[in-house]
Parts: C-alpha cells; sequence; structure tokens
C-alpha cells in the first residue's frame, strides 16, 4: 500500500513537472480573435454552432499531440526543422506569411485590450499604451519562467466565462441537443463564421509555440505520457471555454436578437439583459486573453523566425547578443499597438485577415508537420503509426478545403 | 581541366550535368566531402540523373565546372559510368552542412550555415569556409544582387561572414543518419572544458548527448562541471546513474559535490551508494555543511606534511602525494594530531637547505578559515591576503581541507556586480 502511495506521489510530481506547455498554448489559443469570434457565433447562430466544439477539441489533440512529440524526440523547433529539411528558400518564404499573418492577430490582440478596457471607461489612448509597455518589459526584463507562471495563473481567470455561461441561464435541454445534433446552415455567414472558429483555434503559430515550450522544458521521452495528457487536457480546457461562450451569447444575445461586431460590445450588450457581474466578467476575460495573446504571439513569432534563419534568439540574451530577436519583438509589439489606438480601426476586419492568412499558412505547415514526424532518421521509433498518418492526412486535407473556402471568401471570390 | 577559382556551392546545386559527348545526364546535387589536415576535401558527387535514380560518381570522373551557364561535364559517356557508395568516415555537404548547425570551434558558438565556399586547388576543389553571415543567406533567397546594390546607394558593402574549415565541427546531431562523427569532431578534444560548457548550451539534448559521448572520459566530467545548472539538470536527467557515478568519481570532490547537491534526494542517495566507497564518502563529508559555509566549498584533497620531515623527505613525499592534490603551491604542516601549524610555500621548501626541517621554515601563523565560516568572510580573506589557498580548520584547529582560489572566484565577481 505504501509502495503504491509512493508511486503515485511520484507519478504527480513527475506530471507538474511535465505539465504546463499544452495548457498554456490551449489558453492563448482562446485570444481575443477566439473569444470574438465564438460570442459572434453564439450570438447570430444560437446553439447551432455548438457542435463544431467536439471535432474542433479533437483536431486540435491531434494536430498538437504530433507537434509535442516532435519536439520531445528531436529537442529541435519546427522552424529548424523545416530550415534543416527543406532549404533557406522555403523557411524564409513561410516565415514572411507567418510574420504577416501573425501582424494581423497581435493588432486584434491590442484592439481587444482596448475594447476590454474601454468598459470599465480607460480609453485607448491610455490603455494600449500601456499594455504594449507592460508587454515589452516582462518578456525582455522578467525571465520566461516566471512569465510562464504568470500565464498558467492568468489562466483561472478563463473560468470567468464558465461563470458567465451559467448566470446567463440557458436552456439546457436544446444546449444537449445542439451538441449532439449537427446542424449545418449553408450560408455565407454561417459557413465564413465555421470556418473562422477552426480557423482562430488551430493557427500555425501555436504549433510552433508548442514545439518550442516543450523543447524548452527538456521532457524526456519516458515522460511524454503525461505531456500527451498535458495537451488533451488544454484543448479540452480550451473548448470548454469555447462552449461556454457561445452558450452565454446564444442563451442571451441571439434570444433578445442582439446584433454585435466584436466581444467587448457582447460584454456591453450582456449588461441589461444578465446584469453588471456578467459584464464586468466578460470583459476581465477578454482583458486577460488579450494581453496573454499579446505577449505570446510577438514572443513566438520573433522567436521562430531568429531558429529558422540562423539568427540569435533568447530572452535571456542581452539586446547586443541579440539584436535581430529584440529587434522583431520590439517592430511587433509597436506596429500591432499603433492601429489599435484609432477607434476607427474595424477589428472585424483585422481579425478576419489574420484567419484567411492564417488559414492559407495552415495546410503547408500541417503539410511540413506530417512529413516531417514520418521521418525515420529524426524520430526513430516515434514516427507515426498508420493510423495515426489516416487520422493526420484526414484533418489536413478537411482543414485545406476549409482554409481554401475561407481564404477565397476573405478574399471576396464566393 | 577547367575550373573556377572559387565558388559558392548553393550556386550550383540543381545545375545540369552533362557526358563528355554534350548530353545531358542529370542535376547536380551533392558533394561527398572528407576531412583532411583540417580542410574538407571533395571525393564524390552526387547526381540526379535524369531517369530520377540517384548516383554517386568520384570527382576524378568529372572534367569541367563551366561557369557560364553554370554546370558540370563529365569525362565518361552514359554507359561508363559507374556509380559507387561513399565511406563511413565522409560526409555531405548539402545534408550534412548547408541549412544546419555546426559548432564554430574558435568562438565557441553555434551557427547555422546558409552557404559553402568551395575553392579549387590544381585538380582538386575544398570546402574552405562556411558562410554565416545575412549576405550568404540573402543569396541563397535570390536577393544578393539586389542587396548589394541597395548597400551601394549608401556607399556601403555587405561582407560576407565567413568561418574557415579548420574551425568548423560539424554537429553530431547528424548521427541521426547514421554516421559516425568522432572522427571529424577532433577539434572538440582540445578544448577548455569551459568553451565546452558554453558550445554545449547552444545545443539541443540530443546534440548535447552525442557530444558528450565523443568526449574523452576526463574532458566529459569536466564539462559537466562547467555547465550551467539549469542545463546540467536537463542533462543528468538523461543519463544513466551508472554514468554519472563515473563521471562525479573523476572528479575533485567539491565540483563533484556542487553537482550531486542539485540532483532530487532519492537520485543522490543512489548515486553515492554505487559510487566507488572512497569517493563517496568525501562527497558525504562535504554534504554535511550547510550552503554557503567553507566546510561546502572546500577541497579534501590536498598534501599535508609534519613539520618533522626534513625538506629533501618533504619533496619526496611530495611527488608520491602531490599527484592527487589540487594545487601544491602550498604544503601544510601538521602535527600528530593533525592540527595546523603552519604553511609553507613550495617556492620557501625548493630554496631551502635539504637538511632543515619543514617546521623551521614556518614564518608566521597561518591564515585559515573554519568549517562553518561564511562565504563573504572567506572571500575577503582572499582579497586582503592575496591568497591562492586557503586551508580550512574544523576542530582544535585540525586541518580539514583546503578552498583554491577558483573556488571563490565566481563570488567574487558576483561581490563586485552587486
Amino acid at each position: 500500500m505504501m509502495t503504491f502511495l509512493k508511486t503515485r506521489y511520484h507519478a504527480l510530481l513527475l506530471m507538474l513537472a511535465v505539465i504546463g506547455p499544452g495548457l498554456i498554448t490551449a489558453m492563448v489559443d482562446n485570444d481575443a480573435g477566439g473569444i470574438t469570434t465564438y460570442s459572434v457565433a453564439g450570438a447570430h447562430f444560437g446553439y447551432s454552432m455548438l457542435w463544431v466544439v467536439i471535432p474542433m477539441v479533437f483536431v486540435l489533440i491531434v494536430v498538437q499531440e504530433m507537434c509535442s512529440r516532435m519536439g520531445v524526440v528531436s529537442g529541435k523547433g519546427l522552424s529548424d526543422l523545416i530550415r534543416e529539411s527543406y532549404g533557406a528558400k522555403v523557411t524564409f518564404y513561410l516565415l514572411i506569411g507567418l510574420l504577416l499573418a501573425n501582424m494581423a492577430t497581435i493588432i486584434s490582440e491590442f484592439s481587444g485590450v482596448a475594447g476590454s478596457l474601454e468598459i470599465f471607461g480607460v480609453p485607448r489612448y491610455v490603455s494600449v499604451p500601456i499594455a504594449a509597455v507592460i508587454v515589452w518589459v516582462v518578456i525582455t526584463k522578467g525571465s520566461y519562467r516566471s512569465a510562464e507562471k504568470i500565464f498558467l495563473a492568468a489562466a483561472l481567470i478563463y473560468f470567468a466565462y464558465i461563470i458567465s455561461g451559467f448566470l446567463a441561464e440557458p436552456d439546457w435541454q436544446a444546449v444537449g441537443e445542439a451538441m449532439v445534433k449537427p446542424q449545418i446552415e449553408f450560408s455565407t455567414p454561417y459557413l465564413m463564421l465555421l470556418i473562422g472558429m477552426i480557423g482562430t483555434t488551430i493557427t500555425p503559430w501555436m504549433q510552433f509555440y508548442l514545439q518550442a515550450s516543450v523543447v524548452e522544458k527538456g521532457i524526456k521521452i519516458e515522460n511524454y505520457k503525461y505531456t500527451k495528457i498535458d495537451v488533451a487536457v488544454g484543448a479540452v480546457i480550451a473548448g470548454l471555454v469555447a462552449f461556454f461562450i457561445i452558450v452565454a451569447s446564444a442563451a442571451t444575445l441571439f434570444k433578445h436578437g442582439v446584433v454585435i461586431e466584436d466581444a467587448s460590445q457582447a460584454a456591453m450588450a450582456l449588461e441589461p439583459l444578465v446584469g453588471r457581474f456578467a459584464e464586468i466578467l466578460f470583459a476581465i476575460g477578454l482583458l486577460n486573453a488579450s494581453i496573454l495573446g499579446a505577449m505570446i504571439v510577438p514572443l513566438a513569432t520573433s522567436f521562430y523566425i531568429c531558429e529558422g534563419l540562423g539568427f540569435e534568439p533568447g530572452v535571456n540574451k542581452t539586446f547586443k547578443e541579440a539584436p535581430w530577436f529584440y529587434g522583431i519583438f520590439t517592430a511587433l509589439i509597436i506596429l500591432g499597438a499603433i492601429p489599435a489606438l484609432f477607434p476607427g480601426t474595424p477589428l472585424i476586419k483585422v481579425m478576419l485577415t489574420a484567419q484567411v492568412v492564417n488559414g492559407i499558412l495552415l495546410p503547408p505547415v500541417l503539410i511540413f508537420i506530417v512529413l516531417l514526424i514520418n521521418k525515420k532518421w529524426l524520430m526513430g521509433e516515434h514516427v507515426n503509426k498508420r493510423w495515426h498518418n489516416i487520422v493526420a492526412w484526414f484533418t489536413v486535407v478537411v482543414l485545406i478545403a476549409l482554409s481554401a473556402v475561407l481564404a477565397l471568401s476573405g478574399l471576396g471570390v464566393i | 581541366m577547367a575550373f573556377f577559382s572559387e565558388i559558392f556551392f548553393s550556386t550550383l546545386i540543381g545545375k545540369s550535368v552533362y557526358t563528355v559527348d554534350e548530353k545531358y545526364y542529370g542535376n547536380f546535387r551533392d558533394f561527398i566531402v572528407k576531412k583532411q589536415n583540417g580542410n574538407f576535401l571533395i571525393t564524390k558527387v552526387r547526381i540526379r540523373t535524369s531517369g530520377g535514380k540517384r548516383i554517386i560518381v568520384p570527382w576524378s570522373d568529372i572534367y569541367s565546372i563551366e561557369a557560364d551557364p553554370v554546370s558540370l561535364k563529365l569525362k565518361k559517356q552514359i554507359h561508363e559510368i559507374k556509380p559507387i557508395d561513399y565511406d563511413d568516415d565522409e560526409l555531405r555537404l548539402k545534408r550534412d552542412f548547408l541549412d544546419q548547425q555546426i559548432i564554430d570551434t574558435e568562438n565557441h558558438r553555434v551557427v547555422r550555415v546558409n552557404d559553402l565556399k568551395i575553392v579549387a586547388v590544381k585538380d582538386e576543389l575544398f570546402m574552405v569556409a562556411a558562410d554565416i553571415g545575412v549576405r550568404g543567406l540573402s543569396r541563397r533567397l535570390g536577393f544578393e544582387g539586389w542587396i548589394l546594390s541597395f548597400a551601394q546607394i549608401f556607399h556601403k558593402t555587405i561582407q560576407n561572414v565567413l568561418i574557415p574549415s579548420k574551425y568548423i565541427d560539424p554537429l553530431p546531431a547528424r548521427i541521426r543518419h547514421d554516421i559516425t562523427l568522432t572522427v571529424a569532431q577532433d577539434q572538440l578534444k582540445n578544448m577548455h572544458p569551459a568553451d565546452l560548457a558554453d558550445i554545449m548550451e547552444d545545443l539541443d539534448q540530443f546534440e548535447r548527448m552525442s557530444m558528450l559521448q565523443a568526449l574523452p572520459a576526463d574532458i566529459m566530467s569536466k564539462t559537466v562541471a562547467e555547465l550551467d545548472p539549469s542545463v546540467r539538470e536537463k542533462l543528468l536527467g538523461k543519463l544513466k546513474d551508472e554514468t554519472i557515478a563515473k563521471m562525479l568519481e573523476r572528479l575533485a570532490p567539491d565540483a563533484a559535490t556542487d553537482i550531486v547537491e542539485e540532483l532530487p534526494k532519492r537520485r543522490m542517495h543512489h548515486l553515492l551508494n554505487i559510487m566507488k566507497a572512497k569517493e563517496a564518502e568525501e562527497i558525504r563529508e562535504l554534504l554535511k555543511f550547510k550552503k554557503d559555509t567553507a566546510g561546502s566549498i572546500m577541497n579534501t584533497k590536498f598534501v599535508a606534511l609534519k613539520g618533522t620531515l626534513t625538506v629533501a623527505e618533504a619533496l619526496d613525499e611530495l611527488r608520491k602525494k602531490g599527484e592527487h592534490a589540487e594545487h601544491i603551491y602550498y604544503l601544510y604542516i601538521v602535527d600528530d594530531e593533525d592540527i595546523l601549524k603552519g604553511a609553507v610555500s613550495l617556492r620557501d621548501i625548493i630554496f631551502a637547505d635539504a637538511k632543515i626541517q619543514l617546521g623551521a621554515l614556518i614564518k608566521r601563523k597561518p591564515v585559515y578559515a573554519r568549517l562553518k565560516e561564511k562565504l563573504n568572510s572567506i572571500v575577503g580573506k582572499f582579497t586582503k591576503y592575496n591568497l591562492i589557498v586557503l586551508p580550512v580548520v574544523g576542530h582544535n584547529k585540525k586541518l580539514e581541507g583546503v578552498i583554491t582560489v577558483d573556488d571563490v572566484l565566481p563570488l567574487l565577481q558576483e561581490s563586485k556586480n552587486l
């Protein structure tokens, strides 16, 4: 009995040591763009989009499991591996694409900061510059490890959405039915939003970020099973948050026919229906998500660009040692914050652009992931199993189809 | 034969290969190289034939490399070409160098290769340098001319950043391709463990492991001792207990103790149990002392001699015992109960009369630290008396160990930075 308890205790300790990357990645997943998309989905289409959450979580787990496995086995970042296997040119253009896509994502994060703090009466001329400075200082002056702890603690704020979901007193029977009975509406706005939901949840930069943080943690292959749990739990929590945001907006805004354009409007619209408390919870959640995103997206972007192009990366280096890294990081924050200062910035358009560019980039990144993970010299015995490849390629094909539709519609073709 | 004098490797990749009778044969894929006196000699050429097959031909089959347009010409006709294989100690430029990370052994860092410079000497080609600069990167992307003319507007030139091939060591990562790289990594063995530790901190886990295995046991132990604790923690997590135990046995007890202290309690005890009893005992003794006291950083390998010995006898003793001591600049004079009586420098002994007794050479009362003395007070003694070594005494001034100046150097630096 004692030894049993001891091994259980030991396993728990190990798990705590390994956990983190998957959870954090999933948290950042529900950033300003994500929250906006989910609240618009609930407000405009009620419960009818809820069923998407389950396949979304499934796909998220499939893709992220591959990235984390690659990180554990190879000990290298994704852009490192792409550069070493496919050369400078491919890597360069891929990174340029990612840079543009992430630029748009960062703008939407800072717009999220502006929107959420305006609910508390803070003008964006004050909130956005302060947020930008905080982000810059935390990442450049603090250590990555303490930043990681802050991220994990901040993730608890996501429970705010779950609470506001209950406060909205939804019709649980209708919710249950919508989960198990998929219904697709064949209208352009519905399809667009559906693709947008997947596009904002499974983004290219996340795969780079997840793999880099798994490498940074130095997880051993014997403990990889805990990383799997980490990734799965993260994806499920991300799904839960999405679920409750949709439920909250569907139960209130959709019922009263309120049309919204972004998440802060959703928060404001909640007030007369379910009270000031729900509004505040929603706004705090959005603020946290936006700041988290504004920290991690520029960090991840400059990190993998430096890695892939052979510039010195690293938050623990000085500006002189890693000028490209700090240069790109700083430029991304400044260029991301400036557009958010203008009240006229069409948040929904910025986000849509970000989702379209991310959507175009997702297929090549996924193809690289699946190709790399099947390389015997790299992965050894940890290459994909047959069934794993079938699931992976199926996922890739579905996502390519969806991204193609999204990209075309975003460009105004459809 | 017509060869260029120098060329960048990337400009050759994918270029056409013709047979001696001017027929298109395939595309150039890669050069096979062999390390020879610090240079990488090109021995074979890898070609993708028009039929899609990848074959390797010896360098001697190449008639010329034309400049305009860039192309290769073989000495043979199609039916005369006999594909060969490459040897275990040969590397491939494209697969093992281009776009990969290498060790720059001159500057002790890991860098990514953007291009490779190739030079022709008579009939032979050599890879002479790795290009790691922005200009090399822009060449790969096809922007080189563009960027150079842009720079010219400001009357600037962008230089290639080259690492000469004698300072290049390929990374053991390529063992993933089943190549043993111990041959190619001879540079590493001559480097200082502290420099090796710097390099190792830049590497990924897999590469660290392979690099460690390529090093001689003695250097490997010292390198691990020099690593940043966070990197060491990750590395030790991957090593077997037996390997770590062997490594600890080779290190000075104080360095070994520093490493053992960072490990989880369970692993620490297990390691001490499987180590050789004598070395384990020394570490256990040192572990007893609180961190930041003289006892925790002292070294128990020192030379102590009785005051009744003559100088000649002392020198004899020293030759026998001194080999295992960290320093022999000072010999400590003790009585029959190992009580510290004084210190005599090696210099004093060498210049003294051979028949004189050691005790007579003691000039003044020795400076020492107590086992529980705090580090800042120890640092103070080192600076005040300009010491190289400081003896540590326990109960009744019994000599227990010595602290050498390199044990306190990092602390000196820290207190300066504050």
